[in-house]
């Protein structure tokens, strides 16, 4: 039999995992430039390019009320002109240079990613430096992009994935920043000035954290630092205090209609941060129940053995100040309510009686085991390194993460499942047109 | 998802530049490849800087292979592929890939099926010994058919019947190709999928799915000197399937000229016009034909320096999305997209002309030096960036070998690419654009609110 020894494999492989962590561990050396400028660098010169991701503190909840969507207009325009080459001529630089150079804005922050082939090293970074010093702002393309928003906007009026995480924010966090969003008025009365403001606002280097990872060395690295980065103040101006969400439990059900053959589920109960210490074992309590693919219970009762769904998945699901446990399936309509019903049932399953020691281990050799999976390339490994930075983990995180894991027991994940999954905590949202189910 | 292979199959045969390419640097390393006595190709890609391993099998059949009737069979297979075998019991191949810290999941396309998991290096003898069995152990049983149907269902619901595009672009295909099986959707008509049976599943298993009709490609930290002595004793001693059945497609009828389809849904928000022309491939055309329409399409549509782009969205701002595409992959041809999507006010059929416009212009007067230079080095680049990912690669070189290519013309993709002339994009291009030949579709609101824009 294939599967005759699974607890030695397991038992084998989780000894293999811990030695080959120690082995090939991902080395993260912090790089000073002499400006003051600090990155996260692994240096690998296996592949010619070089991925660099930087982070600034601040992002769309943090802008002015009355100019929603201001930080993500402001980021797209960092790459519409910059210095002496207006958008087309500056995109038609960076396609030459056969590079990728973007900035997005998030809740929390405004991040920037670089791909480059290390051949076009200096003229990259070059090109990242415009970008930051000299953006043009210029009226054509800020008003080619509010037209594209402006469709954007009517589009969102029945994508079921915006109606629902909508829905949920403001039943869960009702007047928080995180439950607004850009909306036509606030779009149009964005301008050049709220432009060059929120720029002001956001970008400088005390709030700036740098990931660079692939072919190129410390020392190489060091003074392309300040060049890049040392255009930008030294000190941002105070941000406004964003207050921390007190998450509402168990909301009554919501249904929005939508005319589609399908419904999307989305269920949400308050989490916690990553700070937390039950962070970790929160990791493993997801993967058994509904984190692990195929092998998580919602999975193996709502879609193996009932054919409810195509798919569905938990997972916490954090911004800078809130947090949530979260779910989602999409099904027919007239199967809703029993999709639901079951997953209400599989909740309060895992809630009263907790997991068995086999799937705890189980998860912990996955959650470790598949580690190496997430860090065999030079993207994956900055999107992780950066996660860490962003977080504030202590640089070498990446290597003892899995030793964490895998001393979760039994006992830290019942303990986590006692203080955050109560079924009764979880509110349902639809969006479709479900059949037999009614808002409450 | 899960099992979400074949979203991902069409990606691939989306966005065949980003994959489609090895670098020309001499550094790049050019994968090992050998045989099997049964008939069963290898090819090993080898990529030292993770301890773990990325494990392919690609099947040389996919939907398009479907007997007529019973659409969507390809990929209902690929996903009781996951039900067991004598060794294996039902769910059991997933959750063991899992508990050994691995993923795995599967890809249906209408050229080919194929199946992967991966995992750490010191796992890869388990994950051949179990993808091994299930090419010739299924087992299925009857109970399972039914729930894995709803399961289909569910995914042609999420994938096309929630979205108005692309319940569209499913009858776009179908008028595009009115007889080539290309023309069926991959995951199959709602009808015919309700009707898949247990025994059509495993006949159409029964007569494909053979080593000397499969191509096993490993990536990550191994070389072919590792990879042999397992392939030989997990694959190896498979049986071949005699006679397997040759790939012979219904040719499509000579085309009636140009064809319009438009539909409409309560859902769209913002109007779209899309044009597909079939086109040739990598595998039907000659020479650099396939590469020099992947070039045509970038100049033309594929970026916001492209000329639909430029002069729609930026100059006569008539538009806030424009653009071509060239899906170039394909045994049986390709297809070449051209897609607009109006501003508030402006009617579809005046966006229509106005790309037609443009393209007219762009085959009087073809590319600048530096359009066409600026083309080609960006998709020749994509081969670097590609080896960033055992992952990526494994699917091109697994895909492209599963579209007939040999890997000589893998390898030689972005020197080819690098050599494309003015006139072969010219060429190509003209020879693609022929009116005669396309289906243009029209997404719409609801006539009420068709008006309502400024």
């Amino acid at each position: 039999m294939l599967l005759a020894a699974p607890s030695e494999a397991h038992a084998q492989f989780r000894r293999a995992a811990a030695t080959q962590t120690q082995e090939r561990g991902v080395d993260v050396r912090r790089v000073v430039s002499p400006g003051g400028v600090e990155a996260w660098l692994v240096s690998d010169a296996t592949v010619p390019i070089i991925v660099l991701r930087a982070y600034w503190k601040g992002g769309s909840a943090a802008e002015p009320q009355n100019l929603t969507g201001v930080t993500g207009i402001m980021s797209d325009m960092l790459t519409e002109g910059s210095g002496d080459l207006d958008a087309n001529a500056w995109k038609e630089r960076v396609e030459t240079l056969n590079m990728s150079l973007g900035f997005s804005a998030g809740w929390d922050g405004v991040g920037m990613s670089m791909t480059t082939l290390s051949e076009n090293r200096d003229a990259a970074f070059a090109m990242a430096r415009t970008a930051l010093a000299a953006p043009r702002f210029d009226a054509a393309p800020l008003a080619r992009i509010k037209r594209q928003l402006e469709v954007a906007i009517r589009q969102r009026e029945t994508n079921p994935g915006y109606i629902a995480n909508l829905a949920l924010d403001q039943a869960t966090i009702p007047g928080h920043p995180y439950a607004r969003r850009a909306e036509l008025v606030t779009v149009n009365a964005i301008d050049r000035a709220s432009l060059v403001a929120r720029r002001a606002a956001l970008l400088a280097r005390s709030n700036l954290m740098v990931t660079v990872v692939g072919d190129i060395d410390a020392a190489t690295l060091a003074p392309l630092l300040d060049s890049t980065f040392g255009v930008l103040p030294a000190q941002a101006p105070p941000q406004p205090a964003i207050p921390v969400a007190d998450v509402r439990a168990g909301q009554p059900l919501i249904v929005r209609q939508l005319p589609q053959p399908q419904s999307l589920v989305l269920f949400a109960a308050p989490g916690i941060q990553d700070e937390d210490p039950d962070w970790i074992p929160l990791a493993v309590a997801n993967y058994i129940l509904g984190g692990g693919g195929f092998s998580s219970r919602l999975m193996s009762e709502v879609r193996e053995k009932r054919g409810y769904v195509y798919g569905i998945s938990t997972g916490p699901s954090i911004r800078d100040y809130s947090a949530l446990i979260r779910g989602s399936a999409q099904t027919e309509n007239d199967k809703v309510a029993q999709a639901i019903e079951t997953t209400r049932a599989e909740i309060a399953r895992f809630y009263a009686e907790g997991p068995t020691q086999t799937e705890v281990n189980d998860a912990i050799t996955y959650l470790t085991g598949s580690f190496a999976l997430d860090l065999d390339s030079n993207v994956k490994i900055a999107g992780m390194v950066q996660a860490y930075q962003v977080a504030g983990r202590p640089i070498d995180y990446i290597n003892r993460r899995n030793g964490l894991i895998s001393a979760v027991t039994l006992a830290d994940v019942n303990r986590v499942i006692r203080r955050l999954y109560d079924p009764a905590k979880f509110s349902f949202v639809v969006v479709g047109q479900p059949a037999n189910l009614a808002a409450q | 998802m899960k099992r979400g292979g074949f979203k991902k199959a069409l990606a691939l045969l989306a966005l065949p530049a980003v994959f489609f390419s090895a670098s020309a640097r001499a550094e790049a390393p050019r994968p090992e490849t050998f045989a099997l006595a049964n008939g069963m190709q290898v090819v090993v890609i080898s990529d030292r800087r993770a301890p773990v391993v990325t494990h392919q099998v690609w099947y040389r059949v996919g939907a398009a292979d479907e007997p007529r009737g019973r659409s969507g069979i390809a990929h209902f297979l690929e996903h009781l592929m996951f039900k067991g075998t004598p060794r294996i019991p039902p769910g059991e191949f997933s959750k063991t890939v899992a508990r050994n810290g691995g993923d795995d999941n599967a890809q249906t396309s209408w050229d080919y099926t194929s199946y992967y998991e991966r995992i750490a290096r010191d796992r890869l003898e388990l994950v051949m010994r179990m993808e091994a069995d299930r090419m010739r152990n299924l087992r299925l049983a009857e109970d399972d058919i039914a729930s894995e149907r709803d399961v289909i269902v569910e995914e042609r619901r999420q994938r096309t019947d929630n979205n108005p595009g692309a319940v569209l672009g499913e009858r776009m295909r179908a008028m595009l190709y009115p007889h080539h099986p290309y023309g069926t959707p991959i995951i199959g008509w709602l009808h015919e999928m309700r009707q898949l049976s247990r025994q059509d599943a495993l006949d159409f298993y029964k007569l494909y799915y053979a080593p000397n009709n499969a191509i096993l490609v490993i990536a990550g930290d191994v070389n072919a000197a590792e990879v042999r002595p397992l392939a030989e004793r997990y694959y190896g001693r498979l049986r071949p399937t005699r006679d397997l059945p040759a790939r012979v497609w219904a040719a499509d009828p000579p085309n009636i000229g140009p064809m319009r389809v438009s539909h409409t849904d309560e859902k769209v928000r913002q109007p779209s016009l899309t044009r597909l022309y079939p086109s040739i491939s990598y595998t039907t055309g000659t020479g650099r034909q396939a590469h020099a329409l992947d070039v045509a399409a970038e100049i033309l549509g594929g970026s916001e320096t492209s000329r639909l782009y430029r002069a729609l969205v930026e100059d006569q701002r008539i538009a806030v999305a424009a653009g071509a595409g060239a899906d170039s992959s394909g045994i049986g041809g390709g297809t070449f997209t051209l897609y607009g999507s109006p501003s508030p006010g402006v009617p579809l059929d005046r966006l229509e002309s106005a790309i037609d416009q443009v393209v007219q212009r762009f085959l009087a007067e073809g590319p600048t030096d530096s359009e066409l230079e600026r083309a080609k080095s960006n998709l020749a680049a994509a081969a670097t960036y590609a080896r960033d990912s055992q992952e990526s690669l494994a699917f091109w070189y697994g895909s492209s070998l599963a579209e007939g290519e040999t890997l000589d013309q893998i390898l030689a993709w972005p020197d080819e690419i690098k050599r494309v002339t003015k006139d072969e994009v010219m060429a190509v291009l003209r020879a693609t654009l022929d009116i005669n030949s396309s289906v243009t579709g029209y997404l719409l609101p609801p006539a009420a609110s068709a008006s309502s824009a400024p």
